[in-house]
Formats: C-alpha cells, sequence, structure tokens
C-alpha cells in the first residue's frame, strides 16, 4: 500500500468512527481548546499506530484502546500546543442543539467526569453497548473484574445523582 | 440521574452524532502532513537526540587530546567516561520506553508501564545535570583552569559551578512535583485493580 493509499484509507476510517473519538473526548476534556488538542493527539496516536493495526480486533476495539490509552495518559501533558489546527467548528456545538434532550446529556457528561479516570473509562465503555469481553480487552482487565467493576462505578453514580 | 436515564442519553447522543461532522477530512489531512509529534515521540527524539550528542562528543574528545587542546591523559579519562557513562545511561533509558502502540496489556497495563517509565525519566534532567556539572568542574580543575589559574577562569568557574547548583536545585523540585503526579497516578491505578 502506498502513503497515499494509507492517508486516504485512515481519514475514511476516522470519519467512520469520529463520533467514537468524540465521546471519548468529551468525557475527558474540559473547554473547547482542551477538547481540540485531545482530538488531535488521539489522530496522531492512532495515526502512528495504523500500520500495527492488524485487524485482530475490531476496529472499533482498537480505536478505544487508543483513544482511551491518549485520553488518560499523563504523557499527554506534554503535547500541549503542537498544533493549531481546528480539527472542527462543530465539537463545541454538539451539545448545545436547543432540543430537550441538550441539558440532559450534559448533565449525563458532568456525572462521568466526577468519576476517577479508569471509571469513566469503563462506564464509556458500557455505555455504548460494548459486551464484558470486549471492555475486558480493552482495558485489560479480566472478564469477571469487568462485571464487579461496573456494578461498583453504577453503585457510585446511584450515589451521586441521591446527593 | 438515575443510569437507565444516563444509558437514555448516551443513546440521545449517539443518534445525534450520526448527523454531525465531528472531524473535518482536509484537517486531518493538514494534522498529517505537519507531521505534528505527540508527547510520546517528543520525549523519544529527545533522547535520540541525546544518543547522537554523546557519539559527537565521544570523537571530539579524542580529537581534542589528540591535538593539545586537552593536556592531561587523567583530564580526557574523566571527560571520556562521562560520555560514555551517560551514552549508555540514555540507551538504558530509551530501551525502557514502553511502546505505546502495545495494546496486548490492555489500557490498564500500557498505563502502568508509562508511569513505571516516567519515574524512571522524572530522573533523568537531574542525575544528567549533577554528573556533567561534576565531572567538568573535576576536569577544568585536573587541566589547571579551575581556581588555581587567572581571575578571569576563575570567574567563568565559579559561574559554572552556580549554574550546576542551581540546575541541579531546579532539577530536584520540579523531580520531586512530577514523582508525586506519577505516584498519584500510580495509586489510581492500584485503587481501581483492587476495588
Amino acid at each position: 500500500m502506498t502513503a497515499e493509499q494509507l492517508h486516504i484509507e485512515f481519514v475514511k476510517m476516522v470519519s467512520s468512527h469520529s463520533s467514537l473519538i468524540y465521546k471519548v473526548c468529551n468525557a475527558y476534556a474540559t473547554g473547547s481548546y482542551e477538547m481540540n488538542d485531545l482530538y488531535q493527539d488521539i489522530l496522531l496516536n492512532l495515526w502512528r499506530s495504523y500500520p500495527s493495526f492488524r485487524g485482530e480486533s475490531k476496529l472499533s476495539t482498537w480505536i478505544y484502546q487508543v483513544s482511551l490509552h491518549t485520553a488518560v495518559s499523563s504523557l499527554r501533558k506534554e503535547t500541549k500546543h503542537h498544533s493549531n489546527i481546528q480539527l472542527t467548528s462543530e465539537l463545541e456545538n454538539i451539545l448545545t442543539n436547543e432540543d430537550g434532550k441538550t441539558g440532559q446529556i450534559k448533565e449525563m457528561y458532568d456525572m462521568i467526569k466526577k468519576l476517577n479516570k479508569y471509571d469513566r473509562a469503563l462506564i464509556l465503555l458500557w455505555l455504548d453497548d460494548l459486551n464484558y469481553q470486549e471492555i475486558a480487552d480493552i482495558l485489560g482487565i479480566t472478564r469477571s473484574n469487568v462485571a464487579t467493576k461496573i456494578n461498583r462505578v453504577k453503585n457510585k453514580l446511584k450515589e451521586m445523582s441521591n446527593s | 440521574m438515575d443510569i437507565d436515564a444516563m444509558k437514555k442519553n448516551w443513546d440521545a447522543l449517539n443518534e445525534r452524532l450520526e448527523n454531525r461532522e465531528t472531524v473535518n477530512n482536509e484537517a486531518i489531512k493538514k494534522l498529517l502532513s505537519q507531521k505534528a509529534i505527540g508527547g510520546y515521540d517528543k520525549i523519544r527524539n529527545k533522547e535520540k537526540g541525546n544518543l547522537y550528542a554523546m557519539i559527537l562528543f565521544a570523537i571530539i574528545f579524542p580529537i581534542q587530546y589528540a591535538t593539545g587542546a586537552i593536556q592531561h591523559w587523567y583530564s580526557f579519562a574523566v571527560i571520556e567516561t562521562l560520555i560514555v557513562g551517560l551514552f549508555f545511561y540514555t540507551l538504558f533509558v530509551l530501551k525502557a520506553f514502553p511502546k505505546s502502540e502495545d495494546y496486548r496489556s490492555g489500557v490498564i497495563g500500557l498505563q502502568k508501564n508509562i508511569a513505571r517509565y516516567q519515574k524512571l525519566y522524572t530522573f533523568n534532567a537531574p542525575v544528567m545535570v549533577s554528573v556533567i556539572g561534576i565531572a567538568l568542574i573535576l576536569f577544568f580543575s585536573l587541566e589547571g583552569k579551575g581556581f588555581q589559574s587567572d581571575t578571569f577562569h576563575q570567574g567563568i568557574f565559579l559561574f559554572a559551578i552556580a549554574f550546576v547548583v542551581a540546575s541541579a536545585s531546579w532539577g530536584y523540585k520540579k523531580t520531586k512535583k512530577e514523582l508525586a503526579e506519577i505516584n498519584e497516578n500510580l495509586k489510581e491505578l492500584s485503587q481501581f485493580e483492587a476495588e
């Protein structure tokens, strides 16, 4: 595959999974600048690991792995201000639709953001309907551990909403 | 908001995202064409740069010794030992660098490796500054260009000592702060695994 073909394929792949990356970014970043910055970091990491992706796992599983790894990694603070490319003008506006759900979606993200970064990853994957085995593969924990931890996070969220 | 309501809101968000463009294809192409690099590559490139610098110095100093710019074999030995030592130290740091694209251990395993590496890397700057500083002071003293030389060289020598002490002290404070952050991260990871 030529470099040009690889570029085209990558852009196509990112476009078809952009909502997944957006959901991760929104759970970890605060403000539009940080959001854009995290989005770029995820794209760079995806691009860097793309040649080594051999299709052993589902494409979405791999994208989740790279995205979550980038979002929770403390190495990310080294990358700030590396580029001023505005990836999209829509990022900020997605949650500001004037329909009845906007406030509730924001409230949901506010609750997710109160969790620690690893619990956040867990609940994002669960909300996105990934099965326990997929969650276990992405995070690198056992399947039974996933079930226990999800219950614990659910309880945490319940406590949050009651308080 | 209970967990069921959360799930409904998540589905509503998914519906909303289906009809929206969250990324501009042209911007991705521009980003890739700029060859922008993330934090991982920056650290690795910095270490590689250090390695090339050591090789360069390892070549320059024997030439200096051969041409008589370095007068004593023992001061030459000090500087060459320093360079070879730092070369292997940098090589070790570079080899210990976890491969960010290796996801076999999952996100949690990779984070653990990164935190462990960061702990090692945190000591890089203070170790480098202290070792280089001590070796240079020793080198100039052995070459007779330290306190025993003229006022001009004594001034430079004193300035160099002050610079090394200030840098090492700054490095220590920075390291202490960074280590606290890394330990906090490791604690969070351990808690997640233990719960």
